[in-house]
């Protein structure tokens, strides 16, 4: 396990993918060691923004982080301003992160809905070389299932082909399916042992019951999801993160468990939906 | 000039230096371990210990506000048996490198926090901070802390079972700080901590709900800070027993103000979740203001301005 730990990040580039999402590329120590469905938290730079933002790993690469994220308040407002050369204050790499094993020698479905896409774009490019160096631990098949507003909002969606078969759905079908995610995996009969998942909680949700549905009729397959909820310490302090859980949970073991420390990656079948 | 003496003492036990953690904010510690040497501190001060398990509140549980935070986590805790068994040996070694360990202790009734009580009478801690901001199920929910003959009482009844001294720690949500940090003095605690957080609201204008599952929470960070000061001032300037003061506390300049206003010793809180090391760099900073201005003791700044 590495340390969590805090650093100041150098802003490499940054880029508007659409209207009002970002791509920002850091010069940083944690891309040494980030796990896919991990986070960090970002500090503001007005210091009266107190609180940490936390925004997944969307990708690593030679000592670079990749973050992905929308401008939807005053805090992200602040990093869409960031320039190249600007630092960034961070703490990381935060939460426990999908574990591959759990796809070892399985058919994975990889499900990304809005801004839950970034992560799982890390996920899908370790997957997918997994696969590639073939062995016990090579994933069966890879199924990527990526869902949008529509056609205008679309980022990164062409970064995931070439891993495997990507199926794209949107609200008004103007890209892919009309429909949800869900809609679109029913659509296409994909079978798969595993999903991941990120994105927003009725899609989440959705899924969980759809995992639910398979395991009593045909077969055993897992679904793993990853869970947002408003953060103050990041490192399971606090408590202001939890989720309800159908079992005991680590800490206080009340049925409460943590986001940034027991998650953001949950077995969706512990998940008090 | 020599180093500048560092130390504090409050009811009989000496710290280090004035700076300690508040309450919830730091769990027991542990988890900040990594990111800087625990025994730079004069005292770690425990999330708050219930005599069961407690649930909490529903979420969301945090929302930010200028320049500081809305909680209402509902003390979410494991209760004291678990946290002797599992939390309190990590903290006993942090007290051998005399680092002091307070722990706080919450309760619905008396009889809740007397039962913590008993249980931490022969474990390795220095002081116990009595947390009077939760809810008396049985007065109605008024916390215990609001009433002054409640907390008188409640008081003497955590002295009596307590092996240690005990700090009580007041609500800021009262008309007149001073009528509670006498009642606490008469009641016999041996020293007062203040100040806990002040309730609030925040309300999403654009879905037109409220930000808080629980609709109200606990205002902490700089935007108390000048509230804080104000009431350690009153309070240390009524009673003759020491205060810990805290709220908002986020630089060495805000510690020593505390000081300057009559606290023998600082809590920080919310100034952990924006830089994890700030205790260790207010700790510097007052260490730095003492060298500059040529004062041999911290203890002579303690209520200095009066
Ligand atoms: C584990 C995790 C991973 C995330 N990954 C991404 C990502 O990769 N890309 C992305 O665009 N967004 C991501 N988010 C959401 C992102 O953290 C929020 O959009 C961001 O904090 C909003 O900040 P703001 O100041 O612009 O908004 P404001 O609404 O002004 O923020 C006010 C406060 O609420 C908090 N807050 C607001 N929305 C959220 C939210 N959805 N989740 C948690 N806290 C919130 C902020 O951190 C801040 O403390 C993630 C959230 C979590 C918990
Ligand atoms: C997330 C959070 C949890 C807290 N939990 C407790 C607690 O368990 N017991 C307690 O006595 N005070 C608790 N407090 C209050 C703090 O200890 C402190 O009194 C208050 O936050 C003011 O200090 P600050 O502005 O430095 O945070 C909590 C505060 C916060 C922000
Ligand atoms: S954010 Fe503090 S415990 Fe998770």
């Amino acid at each position: 396990m590495y340390e969590k730990r805090e650093v100041t990040a150098r802003v490499e580039k940054q880029e508007s993918l659409t209207e009002d999402v970002r791509e920002l590329i850091l010069e940083t120590e944690l891309a040494d060691d980030a796990m896919p469905g991990q986070f960090v938290n970002l500090f503001c730079g007005d210091g009266a923004r107190l609180l940490p933002r936390p925004i997944s790993v969307c990708d690593t690469f030679m000592g670079r982080m990749k973050l992905v994220y929308r401008v939807v308040g005053a805090g992200t407002a602040e990093l869409a301003a960031l320039r190249p050369g600007d630092t960034v204050r961070m703490v990381g790499n935060l939460g426990n992160g999908y574990d591959p094993r759990t796809a070892f020698g399985k058919n994975v479905l990889v499900v990304g809905g809005g801004l839950g896409i970034p992560p799982m774009y890390y996920l899908s490019r370790l997957l997918h070389a997994l696969g590639m160096r073939g062995g016990a631990e090579a994933p069966a098949s890879l199924t990527m299932v990526l869902g949008y507003r529509d056609q205008a909002s679309t980022f990164l969606h062409r970064a995931f082909t070439g891993f495997g078969k990507v199926v794209f759905a949107s609200d008004d079908g103007t890209i892919g399916y009309r429909g949800t995610v869900l809609d679109a995996i029913r659509a296409e009969e994909i079978s798969c042992d595993v999903i991941y998942a990120c994105g927003p909680l009725p899609m989440l949700r959705g899924l969980a019951s759809f995992a639910e549905e398979q395991r009593e009729t045909e077969k055993d397959i897992k679904c793993y999801v990853s869970l947002e909820e408003r953060m103050a310490c990041g490192i399971g302090t606090c408590l202001g993160c939890v989720v309800k859980t159908k079992h005991e949970d680590a800490h206080s073991r009340v049925r409460n468990a943590r986001i940034c420390t027991e998650g953001p990656v949950f077995d969706s079948a512990e998940i008090a939906w | 000039m020599a180093d500048p003496g560092m130390k504090v003492t409050i009811a009989g036990v000496t710290l280090k230096n004035p700076v300690m953690s508040a309450s919830g904010t730091f769990g027991n510690g542990q988890e900040y371990a990594g990111f800087f040497d625990l025994s730079g501190l004069g005292a770690v001060v425990t999330k708050g210990v219930s005599s069961v398990p407690w649930e909490g509140n529903p979420t969301p549980r945090i929302a930010e506000t200028p320049s500081g935070m809305l909680n209402a986590i509902g003390l979410q805790n494991p209760g004291i048996d678990v946290f002797i068994e599992r939390e309190l040996p990590f903290l006993a070694e942090l007290r051998k490198k005399g680092t002091r360990v307070i722990v706080n202790v919450c309760g619905h009734s008396v009889e809740e926090y007397l039962s913590v009580i008993e249980k931490l009478r022969d474990q390795p801690v220095d002081l116990l901070e009595i947390n009077v901001s939760c809810p008396n199920v049985k007065e109605g929910a008024i916390a215990f802390g609001q009433d002054p003959k409640m907390l008188e009482s409640v008081t003497r009844a955590c002295k009596e079972k307590a092996a240690q001294p005990v700090v009580m720690k007041l609500t800021p949500n009262v008309t007149d700080i001073r009528t509670l940090a006498q009642a606490a003095e008469a009641g016999g605690a041996d020293a007062i901590s203040l100040i806990n957080t002040l309730t609030g609201m925040k309300i999403d204008v654009e879905r037109r709900r409220f930000l808080l599952a629980n609709r109200t929470g606990g205002l902490s960070g700089p935007a108390i800070h000048p509230v804080a000061v104000r009431m350690v001032y009153e309070a240390a300037h009524t009673v003759r027993i020491p205060v810990i003061g805290m709220g908002g506390v986020a630089s060495g300049t805000d510690a020593l103000e505390m000081m300057l206003a009559g606290a023998s010793a600082v809590a920080v809180g919310t100034a952990t979740f924006h830089e994890p090391c700030a205790m260790i760099r207010i700790r510097d900073e007052i260490r730095d203001y003492l060298v500059r201005h040529g004062i041999a003791d911290i203890t002579e700044l303690i209520g200095a301005v009066a």
